[in-house]
């Protein structure tokens, strides 16, 4: 069982805070969703998430140990940060089977069947850098899913898509809920963030000001979940 | 996990253009030198032909002829002083680049960061090293095909260019191949710290660019210091700058093991530092 506890995370750059005081608790099979307006807090609450960088205070665990103290990153996990990154001179299937190869969980048909799942074809052979943003997008959520990771942790991953590949993701994200994993998720369009998630965290200047269980109507405001 | 991240850093490293143009830019260059050599080879032929002369046979041959033999021809000039750009255009603007792309999220993560961080200096290094080293050895090869392997004399010392205070100077006069692959493997060495230089560089700035260019400024900056070393005329110094103790033949000063060894030394701490264990120590955004 996978849970993830930020403990009063605080995080603070120069002078500004950019997370403040967060505490909020995690499991698995359910879709987290992250709302706020630009600058509010999420993609820093996912990188602290992911074990990129390390809380000013506080602490985050998986599974009950400490990112930075019991280990360095979670043990099992998939993301999408940003915008999609991979090596331009080589191939989608490519980029992820060198990606795959260095822990060696994911085998060759497992990585073919993430790229045609996110409607993108394994054979092709032209270089990421041709690729269009939308291939990219794709590629990147690809990436996340294709070790069948614990945990997965999409920043905005609608972006550069169109309506067809809107609706994969939201597919992708249903399947990756169904299989157990616990989906942290951050999306401008409300209506889809509140249609895939089971609670969302709303954020707002680094600290989560809301907290929407949706799925059993339950609903907490002011603060720490 | 290490050893999947450094065969993954090594295929990047080794399969992308920018190690094949290097090489290839190496390789040209040398050609050069062997151009000029063949040139002055065919004159000293004719002259041997003659009857009254003393032939000298053992000052012209392979171990003083190469591009690391002779420090004379253009090729050589250019050779040793771009090499410090020939061995960081491989690979040691790549961190440089993942890190602007947020590439290295994904691989420090997959691999963790001591993996990644160790990796990309292992690959780094030996990109530099063969890129260093490929043409030196290409040229020596070619020539072969055109000089004959002659043992040297050191009765013709100011031919070859090695004293008897210079650098394994007895074994340039007894086993020269060992000479030369010797120094072979010192070039690796320092090829591969010299990109590393490059690597340590993309710590701290932003553009791939100049990543690149650092290294070889780094070492005009440490010739550049040699007049403020070199002040006396009576002292027997030792040479101190890279672009001229890791030419085979002497340039100017002899060189010594203290300095080469302690340059090594010098260079291997300081860029294993900040590009493994200072760099590891960040957060990345």
């Amino acid at each position: 069982m996978v849970r993830i506890e930020l403990d009063k995370v605080t995080k603070r750059i120069r002078k500004n805070t950019v997370l403040h005081e967060v505490t909020l608790k995690m499991h698995e099979g359910r879709i987290y969703g992250l709302q706020g307006v630009n600058g509010s807090g999420k993609t820093m609450l996912m990188r602290t998430v992911i074990g990129l960088i390390r809380p000013t205070e506080g602490s985050v665990s998986v599974n009950g140990r400490i990112l930075g103290r019991d280990m360095e990153f979670p043990e099992s996990i998939g993301f999408l940060l940003e915008n999609p990154a991979f090596l331009g001179q080589y191939s989608g299937y490519e980029n992820l089977n060198m990606l795959a190869g260095i822990k060696g969980r994911a085998l060759t048909g497992q990585i073919k069947d993430c790229i045609r799942a996110v409607g993108l074809d394994p054979e092709d052979k032209k270089k990421y850098r041709k690729y269009s943003l939308g291939m990219k997008q794709r590629l990147g959520i690809a990436a996340a899913i294709m070790e069948e990771p614990d945990i997965v942790v999409l920043d905005e991953p609608t972006n550069a898509l169109d309506e067809s590949g809107v609706r994969l993701v939201q597919d992708i994200l249903r399947r990756e809920k169904a299989r157990g994993a616990l989906v942290i998720l951050s999306c401008h369009d409300i209506g889809i963030l509140r249609e895939l998630s089971d609670e969302i965290f709303r954020m707002e200047a680094g600290r989560v000001v809301e907290h929407i269980c949706l799925n059993d109507e339950r609903q907490e405001e002011g603060g720490d979940a | 996990m290490l050893r999947q991240m450094i065969r993954m850093e090594c295929r990047k490293a080794f399969r992308n253009k920018m190690f094949y143009t290097a090489v290839a830019a190496g390789c040209i260059i040398t050609l050069f030198a062997l151009v000029y050599y063949i040139g002055i080879y065919q004159n000293e032929l004719t002259m041997m032909q003659a009857d009254d002369v003393n032939p000298m046979h053992e000052a012209s041959g392979l171990f003083n002829f190469w591009i690391g033999g002779e420090p004379f021809s253009f090729g050589s000039a250019a050779y040793f002083f771009m090499f410090p750009l020939l061995t960081a255009i491989p690979y040691g603007w790549s961190y440089c680049g993942e890190k602007r792309s947020g590439y290295i999220r994904t691989a420090v993560v997959q691999a963790g960061k001591k993996a990644y961080f160790l990796a990309k200096y292992t690959a780094v290094f030996l990109s530099g090293a063969l890129a260093m080293v490929i043409p030196l050895a290409f040229d020596f090869l070619l020539s072969a095909l055109f000089f004959p392997a002659v043992m040297p004399s050191p009765v013709y010392c100011t031919s070859t260019g090695i004293f008897y205070d210079s650098l394994m100077s007895m074994f340039y006069y007894t086993v020269p191949l060992l000479y030369v692959l010797i120094y072979l493997l010192i070039d690796f060495i320092f090829g591969g710290l010299i990109a590393c230089i490059s690597y340590a560089a993309a710590c701290f700035v932003r553009y791939r660019v100049v990543a690149v260019i650092l290294p070889l400024f780094f070492m005009l900056a440490v010739h550049y210091l040699r007049q403020f070393v070199y002040i006396s005329a009576e002292v027997r110094y030792k040479e101190i700058s890279p672009m001229f103790f890791l030419r085979p033949v002497q340039a100017a000063y002899p060189a010594s093991w203290a300095v080469i060894l302690a340059e090594m030394a010098a260079l291997f701490l300081v860029t294993f530092f900040l590009s493994v264990i200072w760099e590891r120590k960040h957060e990345i955004y």
